[in-house]
């Protein structure tokens, strides 16, 4: 008994939150593309690639892989003539630099925390969740009578990135 | 000067691709609308309180059929009659009357035109079902026709064009319970084809005891509720082409009699129907879209066995050997739609639809006991038929609705439906309604909506019957509801709704002291439904719904109708591989009508449970039913023979596999 107890107080640190599939797909066509409206963005080339972190805690793993899976099933391995590159990361284990972020949930304290790096380095951090938005996050998308992309204006405006202006025709700010 | 032109051919290129990137933004936010809207995850946002359940969430729950699904559905509750016909009763709506929702599986409607109730596929297992969608109160739109109480869309595996995935499954329970089926994609090029059956049979029955008499007749006994029903259905998917078709066959026991006595347990209930329907869909260009639909529904429904016990009193004679009967009744509904979307105004999307259709009785068989000798069979097809032969309905329905979106924010819609039967009953129903996103977490709708039914065919048709008696004066059923909704969603995993409803409900239909059909009532029922989800932790899912409804009927009772309607289910994922859910449901006492001497019917509370464990290509779901046994009834009519109601089987088990591929 004691050790099926063990068994499920393990495996219980695999559980997850549960994620919307379209949700999930809806930003998985759309981040990337964002990358590129920021006028910028050569500069911000890894090994001449757009490299997108998806960062995640460990119980989100699964949902990471699939993430990515479905960036790969949209774009291949180009976004147009730029190589594109998806790296899975842990939150806790964000060592270095990429084009941009995608962050999926996360415990509390730690999106402030990988958001104001983004900001120094002058990267995009997208959220899945658009609450993220109040906790630094600069992009998020939401699925309502019309889907909307939401950009956090105070981050706008304090961050080092330039979009080009014609993104704000289809983007909402908050 | 070369520096320079590469600067400037540099900058043109990213001026364009980033022109380009922003038009594919723009088409990816409007698919992603468009499947949003199509598979009702922005519902939040549409001008209808709609309920939607998925098979994932459903099969956590270890539930097993459409009935159980519906069961959980805010304010609804399921009445069944002496034949266990089912059908769910919206905001206790008239418990008594069939019709008064729609049910539609994979857009086509599929109401059986005799009684207008959709029983036979409340059976639907939740392995065939990819997502259900329910709107409550009364609608009338473009996607269904207009709806009295409340209208269910079935959604299965054949949504999804662009696969080619496909699942098994096989389940065994209580009562010997046998299930299976399958559903497979095939994708070729232009050609999309799905196809999926099951067959589902179990051996249920419930004791009578001591439940007074009847003609003279102690109820005591057993009442057969055995289940044997398969369907099998097919979509072809061809460029703008689709055909769906759907057969079932289903055999079920008399329960608890057609005389309300207890009959043979082998007698059955035999209810054939077959749906085809070929679909053109075209999209001219951006703005303008057509859609044309025909179609056929043929269904029959057959009886065969005794209906009354030797030594019964008839009107003429004495039935020595009991009443022996073979009813048949085949109808034939043949129908066709149009409709046209037109969004090239500003801000407007216009829709104007047409619905013509026409439903006829085709076959009609009455052979019975002599009724005035009580000895030997008589075919009276043609002398005294069971339903009237002559049994017809043409009816017209025109709708135009507008879509105004005044801003991002605040959305209208206004619509007008005028509808026709036999030259006789002219309906006009207008329905607005106004949602207005006040922020992320905010959003508040109104809406008025003006719906009818038209009388059910046995409550018109039926004739020579003992129990019921149709009446071919009867009116349609109106109503005039008013919903106001206001919805908190402070993250994308809490969601609170709430929603007030008055419905002012004329010219109901019941059966009078002598068993005829009769608009008999005018209720108005108001009420409010609560609804709230949240994870409490970051892997589990909680929700719950309470339901109120009242009314100003002279008695102040809304008889048969449980005034509070608490549902509630928890489902915790011990790893993304394992979890288990429990649901539980109370429902109020039911007073009965005011000339009536029997007691109230007891409030109850059922506990389910469930345990699923699955991977990528595997689940095993084991459920178990009403845990503590709690004896659960359908109320019977005030002049059935059955006093104490209808029983409902108690606790049973459930274990089904199920595989993905």
């Amino acid at each position: 008994m004691r050790t099926v107890l063990i068994v499920i107080f393990m495996y219980s640190f695999l559980g997850a939150y549960e994620y919307d599939k379209l949700l999930l797909r809806a930003e998985a066509y759309t981040f990337p593309k964002i990358v590129i409206m920021d006028k910028n963005y050569r500069q911000k080339l890894n090994n001449n690639s757009i490299e997108i972190a998806i960062l995640f805690e460990p119980i989100d793993k699964l949902v990471a892989i699939e993430l990515k899976k479905m960036i790969k099933d949209k774009f291949g391995t180009k976004i147009s003539t730029n190589k594109l590159e998806i790296q899975l990361v842990e939150f806790e284990k964000l060592d270095r630099k990429y084009s941009a972020y995608i962050a999926l949930k996360s415990k509390n304290g730690i999106l402030e925390k990988v958001s104001s790096k983004s900001k120094e380095q002058g990267r995009i951090m997208f959220a899945y969740d658009y609450q993220d938005l109040k906790r630094g996050a600069l992009v998020s998308l939401v699925i309502e009578n019309y889907t909307s992309l939401y950009m956090n204006k105070i981050e706008i405006k304090t961050s080092r990135i330039d979009f080009n202006s014609a993104i704000f025709s289809i983007v909402r700010l908050w | 000067m070369i520096q320079m032109k590469r600067v400037l051919l540099l900058l043109l290129f990213s001026v364009t691709l980033q022109a380009n990137i922003l038009s594919e933004l723009r088409q990816d936010l409007s698919n992603i609308s468009l499947e949003a809207s199509k598979t009702r995850q922005n519902i939040d946002y549409k001008p209808y309180i709609i309920s939607v359940f998925t098979q994932k969430e459903l099969l956590k729950l270890g539930l097993r059929n459409l009935e159980d699904a519906l069961s959980l559905v805010p304010g609804v509750d399921i009445a069944a009659d002496n034949l266990m016909t089912k059908t769910p009763v919206f905001r206790g709506s008239n418990s008594f009357a069939f019709g008064q929702s729609k049910l539609y599986i994979d857009g086509v409607y599929v109401n059986q035109v005799l009684f207008d109730t959709y029983s036979q596929w409340l059976s639907m297992p939740i392995h065939m079902i990819k997502r259900i969608e329910v709107i409550r109160g009364p609608s009338i739109s473009t996607d269904t026709l207009a709806s009295y109480a409340g209208s269910v869309n079935v959604i299965t595996f054949a949504e999804d064009k662009n696969s080619n995935s496909g699942f098994l499954y096989t389940g065994i329970g209580s009562n010997k319970l046998r299930s299976g089926g399958y559903g497979k994609h095939f994708d070729l090029e232009n050609l999309h084809i799905y196809s999926d059956f099951y067959y589902l049979r179990h051996e249920q029955s419930v004791d009578v005891i001591n439940d007074g008499t009847f003609y003279g007749f102690a109820q005591n006994g057993i009442a057969p509720l055995s289940l044997e029903t398969f369907s099998t259905s097919i979509d072809v998917n061809y460029n703008d082409l689709e055909f769906i078709g759907r057969y079932l066959g289903q055999k079920e026991g008399v329960a608890f009699g057609p005389m309300f006595l207890l009959a043979n347990s082998s007698d059955k209930i035999n209810l054939p129907q077959y749906n085809l329907e070929l679909r053109y869909n075209k999209r001219i260009n951006e703005d303008l879209s057509l859609a044309f639909k025909v179609g056929i529904q043929n269904e029959s429904y057959s009886i065969y066995g005794i209906f009354a016990p030797a030594g019964f009193q008839g009107e003429f004679t004495i039935y020595n050997d009991g009443i022996y009967s073979d009813f048949e009744v085949e109808q034939r509904r043949l129908y066709h739609k149009g409709q046209l979307v037109y969004s090239g105004i500003e801000n407007h999307t216009l829709k104007f639809l047409y619905n013509i259709q026409n439903e006829n009785a085709i076959k009609q068989k009455t052979i019975v006991t002599n009724r005035f000798t009580g000895i030997g069979l008589v075919d009276y097809s043609d002398t005294l038929p069971f339903f009237d032969n002559n049994a017809n309905r043409d009816s017209i329905l025109v709708l135009a609705e507008d879509e105004y979106s005044f801003s991002d924010d605040l959305s209208l819609v206004f619509a007008l439906e005028y509808e026709e039967h036999n030259n006789k009953h002219r309906v006009i129903n207008p329905r607005f309604s106004a949602v207005y996103r006040y922020d992320w977490e905010n959003i508040l709708k109104a809406t008025y909506t003006s719906s009818y039914r038209a009388p059910s065919w046995q409550e018109v048709y039926i004739k020579n019957n003992v129990v019921r008696h149709g009446n071919s004066n009867l009116d349609v059923e109106d109503v005039e509801a008013y919903e106001f909704s206001y919805i908190y969603k402070p993250s994308l995993d809490k969601t609170f709704k709430s929603s007030i409803f008055y419905l002012r409900n004329g010219n109901q239909i019941q059966k009078d002291n002598t068993f005829k059909y009769q608009n008999l009532k005018d209720t108005d029922v108001y009420g409010l439904e609560l609804e709230f989800e949240t994870s409490i932790t970051d892997r589990d899912k909680f929700w719950i719904t309470y339901s109120l409804l009242d009314s100003d009927e002279a008695t102040k009772d809304l008889a048969y109708s449980s005034r509070h309607l608490v549902k509630s289910y928890y489902i915790y994922n011990f790893t993304p591989y394992i979890s288990a859910s429990s649901t539980f449901k109370y429902n109020s006492s039911k007073s009965r009508f005011s000339n009536e001497l029997r007691e109230d019917i007891e409030d109850t509370f059922i506990v389910d449970s469930a345990l699923q464990w699955r991977n990528e290509s595997y689940s095993v779901i084991f459920g178990v039913k009403n845990i503590f046994d709690t004896k659960e009834v359908f109320a019977s009519e005030p002049l059935s023979g059955y006093k104490k109601d209808y029983s409902r089987v108690g606790r049973s088990f459930n274990l089904s596999v199920r595989k993905e591929f």
